[in-house]
């Protein structure tokens, strides 16, 4: 038996010859999660997997067949398609200090005496291989005055150490900006160059003090400090930066509260227009109907005005009759005073409220409305209603007490027709029955009723032959 | 004896195995590509 393990990596080659089946194993493991690693990164990028030569036929089924035959070399492949990585653009930022940042960031620079200097996001590594670090009390010496190429930081600085490597870091950021535009133009290898110039200078060549530098540098760490989450040192004008966004967003703040202010006014002033319109139509109903109350309440014989309305309302209350009554004539009236004519039946209180309101001349809203509900109570205290109606009939179906109904609405309560609802209230108070369309099918089929469809409801008349067939037999 | 090869791609990475014991490599192969599909599942 014999293991073969081939590698091909970046145009070299390994092999692996073995005749250790478990070793063979557990290499070909090593390799096969090394390349096909396990994590999810990985495994998120995955985007295909595409197995030639599908198992079709066992390749031990296979090897029993072929043993003693021509050794045949069964190949299967297996390949991975992997989605592109991500091509991550880097933007190219105006700022020059980005600019800079992102540069540095970007290639270690190999300085010249063979220091290693990597800006990471937030400070400056420094990394030799000679081992000259100076005493600890002489670092911070050693940083301010040293070329920048042979500040050593091995061990773990302290934080005055660090505030100089900041300074530090600073001044040169300040020296990127001043080569902004050089930078712009300039070749990467030309640019590479300038780098490695301003990292090798000695500190001394800059203008700025680096006693001041840290001071400005410890500052700037305050203001970082006060910033939430900022995990990285980022340069003064990005904090002015910063400073402007917070300032935009909290503009767009207070425009949010002034737009949800006016919002709020425009709702108000649209209920008070309604309301207003509401109170102006009721106002136009009631003085018609309050005079025709009070034509009604000054019949002869009436006892006083408040008892014949009491008796009014006690009726309304007994049959509903004047409830639908109440709901037909809503249906005409606009959509804005549907949730004030959905009243419940007023009751005697309310009535006294709606009377002594009458009387004093002193008329609210709600008063408005109760007064326009009792304005359309039966008019004529003396009218029967539709149960005391029906009892002086003898009628045997559903369908005479329809008619009966129909003519009594044209003729007592002298309404030019009616709604299904309507006069379903009307027999279900006298007969404890509903009213389906069977049975105004069979009156329409007999011409003794008439429907009209109207933009509102749909309304249906007796006709002349409905109200002969009531005259001619229960009249 | 039969010969049996393997590879598996990755990119520029191959990794190419070949063995005559064709067993092993149907255990090793079904393992891996149970894997690779539990993976990609």
């Amino acid at each position: 038996m014999f293991y073969n393990i081939k590698i091909k990596a970046d145009g070299s080659e390994f092999i692996l010859e073995s005749s250790n089946k478990e070793i063979t194993q557990r290499e070909m493991d090593i390799y096969f999660s090394r390349i096909f690693d396990v994590s999810e990164e990985f495994k998120s990028q995955i985007k295909d997997v595409e197995v030639k030569s599908q198992n079709v036929i066992s390749i031990n089924e296979f090897d029993k067949h072929t043993q003693n035959e021509q050794a045949p070399v069964v190949e299967e492949n297996f390949e991975i398609k992997i989605e592109p990585q991500p091509v991550v653009e880097e933007i190219k930022n105006e700022e020059p200090v980005e600019t800079v940042k992102k540069i540095v960031i970007q290639e270690p620079i190999k300085a010249q005496n063979d220091c290693v200097v990597e800006a990471m996001d937030n400070e400056l590594v420094f990394e030799t291989e000679e081992q000259n670090e100076p005493a600890n009390e002489n670092r911070i010496e050693h940083i301010k005055n040293a070329p920048l190429t042979s500040i050593l930081i091995q061990n773990e600085p302290s934080d005055e150490e660090q505030d100089y490597v900041f300074a530090r870091q600073k001044l040169l950021y300040e020296e990127m900006k001043k080569e902004k535009e050089k930078i712009d133009i300039i070749t990467e290898e030309e640019n590479q160059k300038r780098l490695n110039d301003i990292f090798a200078s000695d500190i001394s060549e800059y203008d700025e003090d680096i006693e001041d530098a840290v001071v400005n540098v410890k500052q700037d760490i305050e203001n970082f400090a006060n910033i939430e989450n900022q995990e990285n040192i980022i340069p003064s004008s990005d904090l002015v930066f910063a400073n402007q966004q917070a300032e935009k967003l909290a503009c767009e703040k207070v425009v949010e509260q002034d737009q949800e202010q006016s919002i709020e006014q425009a709702e108000e002033t649209l209920q008070e227009q309604v309301f207003e319109k509401v109170v102006e139509q009721q106002e136009q109903v009631e003085p018609q109907t309050i005079q025709e109350n009070e034509q009604n309440l000054n019949n002869e014989n009436a006892p006083s005005e408040h008892d014949v309305q009491i008796q009014e309302l006690e009726q309304m209350l007994e049959s509903q009759t004047v409830q639908n009554q109440t709901q037909e004539q809503q249906q005409s009236v606009s959509e804005e005073q549907k949730d004030y004519n959905n009243v419940d039946i007023i009751d005697l209180s309310t009535f006294e409220e709606t009377n002594s309101a009458i009387n004093s001349q002193v008329v609210s809203t709600d008063e408005i409305i109760s007064i326009r509900e009792s304005a359309i109570q039966p008019q004529n205290s003396q009218t029967p209603d539709f149960k005391t109606y029906l009892e002086e009939f003898d009628t045997e179906s559903l369908v005479d007490d329809f008619l009966i109904c129909a003519y009594y609405i044209k003729n007592i309560l002298k309404q030019d027709g009616f709604t299904m609802k309507m006069i379903n209230s009307k027999l279900f108070q006298a007969t404890g029955k509903i009213a389906d369309m069977s049975v105004v099918q069979e009156l329409s089929n007999k011409e003794y009723i008439s429907f009209v469809q109207d933009e509102i409801s749909n309304k249906y008349f007796i006709t002349p032959d409905g109200e002969n067939y009531f005259q001619a037999n229960f009249e | 004896m039969p010969q049996y090869v393997f590879k598996m791609k990755k990119g520029e990475l191959e990794i190419e195995f070949s063995s005559d014991d064709a067993e092993f490599v149907e255990q090793q192969l079904a393992k891996w590509r149970e894997e690779i599909l539990k993976k990609h599942n």
